[in-house]
């Protein structure tokens, strides 16, 4: 039940957006497949880190993420039934493709609603097991969240918009004003094991962490740009200032992923 | 001195992978910069004010339902990006005009090209066709 509840309040926004219905029927069957894998492979991940169950080996993950990839396809068909986004009278593709699309956010939710609806019980436990993963494990919370935040504002047509009013000189400032962000959440909120960051001087912890970090909100937007069919027939600096605008939400992801996950 | 020392100990556990921060970090510097690059460039060369030259051509003609559509492809051949790019096609036999049809491109980027289709109840290719955009909105 937790589980339904993680998946229905993560992918609440993008179950009532239309671009998203859309998706579900023009985007590109290969690179949707490519991203529904990619997606099992965070979820599994996420599983380990913040599963709705405790999880200590890769099988439970995987089975883990499993069940929450259950949950978020029951939980969006459901959803877009109720909506009447999918009626019986429909081609199969086009179902099955909203579903699936939709199925991605519902089923982050539901893999980290443990973490987020739940008691903190055992939250020491999962803090232990963040800090044994070390560098890389932060790196993948980070590519997580980035990829959840972005993923959630990515489909609207706004994105593409909004890179099209901002001349290159708001697009160098979204750039700066991303990297500080990160920078500033990596600080403040902290990462587990905050107490290491800083210890070689701040330029180290920014080389690691903020860098590191926009880097990983850059190809994410990029990759998911490139997904949602918005990179073709686009010349080189649009599709730069278009990174650029979905690199701020991707920062936030990734500064935050702590606290969403 | 005396934090130096003793952070020896949990250092050395910590630097498991100094490689891997190494690289995570020159990845994160390199795509940042490519992307001030590319931006900067751009920035440098200025957009200047001039508006969108849209440049319309007709790439296939194929037999759809009971007429023929004529998948177009617009070309943006300035920077400036154009909104609800309004696409007509007219097809005319010795100077007089048969039928029109229209279509609306709800974006066209900057040196960027965006396809589409035109529907006819005649046959295009037996006849004069000529697409052009008609107008276009600020995005």
């Amino acid at each position: 039940m937790r589980a339904f509840g993680g998946a229905i309040i993560f992918s609440f926004p993008l179950l009532m957006t239309m671009e998203m219905w859309w998706l579900g029927f023009y985007m590109d069957r290969a690179r949707l497949l490519l991203f529904l894998l990619l997606n099992a492979a965070v979820l599994v991940g996420l599983a380990y880190f913040a599963g709705f169950e405790k999880t200590d080996d890769v099988k439970d993950s995987a089975l883990d993420a499993l069940a929450a990839y259950a949950v978020g396809v029951l939980a969006s068909a459901a959803a877009l039934a109720l909506f009447g986004i999918i009626t019986p009278a429909m081609p199969l593709g086009e179902i099955v493709g909203k579903i699936a699309v939709q199925a991605v956010p519902a089923s982050i939710g539901a893999v980290v609603a443990r973490k987020q609806l739940g008691t903190s019980g055992d939250d020491d436990d999962q803090d232990e097991k963040e800090r044994r993963a070390g560098y890389l494990g932060q790196l993948f919370l980070m590519l997580a969240g980035a990829l959840f935040l972005a993923f959630n504002v990515a489909p609207t047509e706004e994105m593409i918009l909004i890179a099209f009013k901002m001349t290159p000189w708001h697009g160098l400032a979204m750039v700066a004003v991303s990297v500080l962000l990160l920078h500033a959440f990596v600080y403040s909120v902290g990462f587990s094991g905050q107490e290491e960051i800083g210890e070689d001087g701040p330029w180290s912890a920014f080389l690691k962490y903020s860098l590191a970090g926009y880097g990983i909100a850059l190809a994410v937007s990029l990759y998911v740009l490139w997904t949602f069919g918005r990179t073709e027939g686009a010349e080189l600096t649009q599709v730069a200032m278009m990174t650029a605008v979905l690199g701020l939400p991707a920062a936030l992801g990734a500064a935050v992923a702590r606290l969403i996950v | 001195m005396d934090g130096h020392e003793r952070s020896a100990g949990e250092r050395k556990g910590r630097r498991g992978a100094p490689a891997l921060e190494w690289i995570a970090s020159a990845i994160g510097l390199v795509l940042t910069l490519a992307i001030v690059g590319v931006i900067g460039w751009k920035a440098w060369q200025g957009t200047g004010s001039d508006p969108p030259v849209v440049e319309v051509r007709a790439e296939r003609i194929v037999p759809a339902g009971g007429g023929w559509v004529v998948e177009f492809v617009a070309i943006n051949r300035s920077p400036t990006s154009a909104a609800a790019v309004q696409i007509e096609g007219t097809i005319s036999r010795a100077g007089r005009e048969l039928a029109t049809s229209q279509a609306t491109l709800d974006y066209l980027p900057g040196r960027s090209e965006r396809g589409g289709g035109l529907f006819f109840d005649e046959d295009p290719r037996a006849q004069d066709l000529r697409i052009r955009a008609l107008g276009y909105a600020d995005p």
